[in-house]
């Protein structure tokens, strides 16, 4: 386990005001480093953030970028996740990073735990702890959950997390690769680590405002898990898992423009299973689940738990309703504030929704932090989104947009 | 956020398909309602409302699944004794 903890207080009066800087930076990651620092420090020389958080591209791997960072801002906690995407108030990046940083009148105690893949509630338990505890006169809190999906066990992560937390309120994400489903990484300080999760939990006397919505729709008729293990689902209604897909998502993969199957590249299977995902029936509502890859033998690894007998409808999504659904999640996080401006806020958003979306992912960025009341919002393209209140029944998302704002 | 809460509308008991409702979102409403009729079935309880030991006692048994379902019975549980407890007007940590 890797802890920090830092407390403004000792050095700053009560109800200083909340600041967010956020920015985009390319390059290496020594001189991305060197400029994220310059740009939080021009945004007010006398004082450190209580909070950094680094969104990059594995092409500027968190091991090289963070901990100079880190080292460099010794009072404040660092949390990082690799992406498949950054996104600012500025619109959307590829193999850049993408900073939040936040001061004002805040606690925060983060910590990182290992082996999630082995062990969700050992690793989930380092993560949170011993520091969590309700804080005499700061009422409100939000936990910021950062995770390697590609262990498998992003609904569990969150579950174990709710469970130990009480009833705290949790958002975030799971850390991307690019699309290569091959090595995810967050990071608390200096600290960097695969199949892992990083828990920061931030006090406040103000509310935090947290918005999600997605916008899939079932699209296939009910299939059913006949043999899985873990996340790993191998066959459905019988037939490998994969040539379900092909079978039930084939003929919208063709009308959307995608190869045969015969001629997919190994990124083209990656785009089609992250743009017709697994859909949970729950009343009226679904829950949505992605794949993110598939072995020889037709076996689909999702980024959580599917159980053997679960029954799944393959989903879609248009890109007005992937629109919409992004614009209603910020719409969300801006009322839950009851009126208190923002003051930027944190955005974990789906890289299955930038598939759908193509060259306007990084308008909805725009359009979003607008809709925020034109403040500045940072943050990733993820492998699955976490929002859980107090009452939540499920954490983990896909396709989904979260908004935490600050006020 | 708005998801649906089994446990909002309990009142001295527990309806099958309330307990069914906290799995809905994780495993889906057709696998839920299968989870917990196998583990009504294995204590040997019936379809009908369950006093709050017998809905304990069912996602006590859940909580022995292996992954994600085991997961969400123990999840279930805490969210069962805070509805109890705010059903009551009981504190926490007071004896349930």
């Amino acid at each position: 386990m890797w802890y920090e903890s830092f407390s403004p207080r000792q050095e700053k009066e009560i109800g200083m005001k909340t600041h967010v800087c956020t920015g985009s930076v390319a390059g290496t990651p020594s001189t991305a480093a060197t400029a994220i620092l310059e740009q939080i420090r021009q945004a007010d020389p006398e004082s450190d953030p209580v909070l950094v958080a680094i969104f990059a591209s594995p092409s500027l791997p968190l091991v090289d970028l963070v901990p100079p960072l880190a080292l460099a801002l010794p009072r404040t906690v660092v949390i990082s996740a690799s992406t498949a995407g950054e996104l600012t108030e500025a619109g959307d990046t590829k193999g850049a990073v993408a900073f939040f940083a936040l001061r004002g009148d805040f606690l925060v105690e983060a910590g990182l735990g290992r082996g999630l893949g082995k062990d969700v509630r050992k690793a989930v338990s380092e993560a949170i702890g011993d520091g969590v505890g309700k804080t005499e006169g700061y009422e409100d809190r939000v936990s910021i959950l950062l995770l390697d999906a590609l262990s498998g066990r992003g609904e569990e992560a969150v579950l174990v997390a709710a469970t130990l937390l009480g009833d705290a309120k949790l958002v975030g994400g799971a850390a991307g690769d690019d699309l290569a489903m091959a090595a995810a990484f967050v990071g608390l300080g200096t600290e960097i680590a695969q199949d892992a999760v990083v828990l920061a939990t931030i006090w406040s006397h103000n509310p935090f405002g947290v918005g999600i919505s997605h916008g899939h729709e079932p699209h296939s008729v009910p299939l059913t898990v006949t043999d899985a293990e873990g996340s790993v689902v191998r066959t459905i209604d019988g037939m490998p898992a994969w040539e379900a897909w092909k079978l039930h998502a084939g003929s919208l993969a063709r009308d959307q423009g995608f190869p045969e199957f015969a001629a997919m590249s190994p990124s083209d299977e990656t785009s089609f299973l992250l743009r017709y995902e697994a859909g949970l029936a729950a009343g009226s509502e679904v829950t949505v689940r992605a794949p993110l890859s598939r072995t020889a033998d037709g076996a689909l690894h999702f980024a959580c738990g599917i159980p053997q007998g679960s029954v799944i409808r393959i989903t879609e999504s248009t890109p007005e309703s992937q629109i919409a659904s992004a614009l209603e999640a910020a719409r969300r996080a801006r009322v839950d504030l009851g009126g208190r401006p923002v003051a930027g806020a944190l955005i974990f958003d789906c890289i299955c929704r930038n598939l759908i979306l193509g060259d306007r992912f990084g308008a909805v960025a725009v359009a979003m932090s607008r809709e925020l009341g034109g403040v500045p919002i940072a943050g990733f393209e993820s492998y699955g989104e976490i929002a859980l209140d107090a009452g939540d029944l499920s954490g983990f998302h896909n396709t989904t947009t979260v908004v935490l704002a600050f006020s | 956020m708005s998801e649906r809460n089994p446990s909002g509308a309990s009142g001295s008991t527990v309806s099958i398909s309330e307990l069914a409702g906290y799995f809905e979102r994780a495993v889906g409403e057709e696998r839920a309602a299968a989870l917990v009729a196998e583990a009504c079935g294995e204590l040997g309880l019936g379809f009908g409302p369950l006093g709050h030991e017998q809905a304990r006692s069912v996602l006590d048994r859940l909580t022995r699944r292996e992954g994600l379902i085991g997961i969400v019975a123990g999840f279930a549980l805490g969210r069962l004794h805070f509805a109890r407890t705010v059903k009551s007007g009981k504190q926490f940590g007071e004896a349930s």
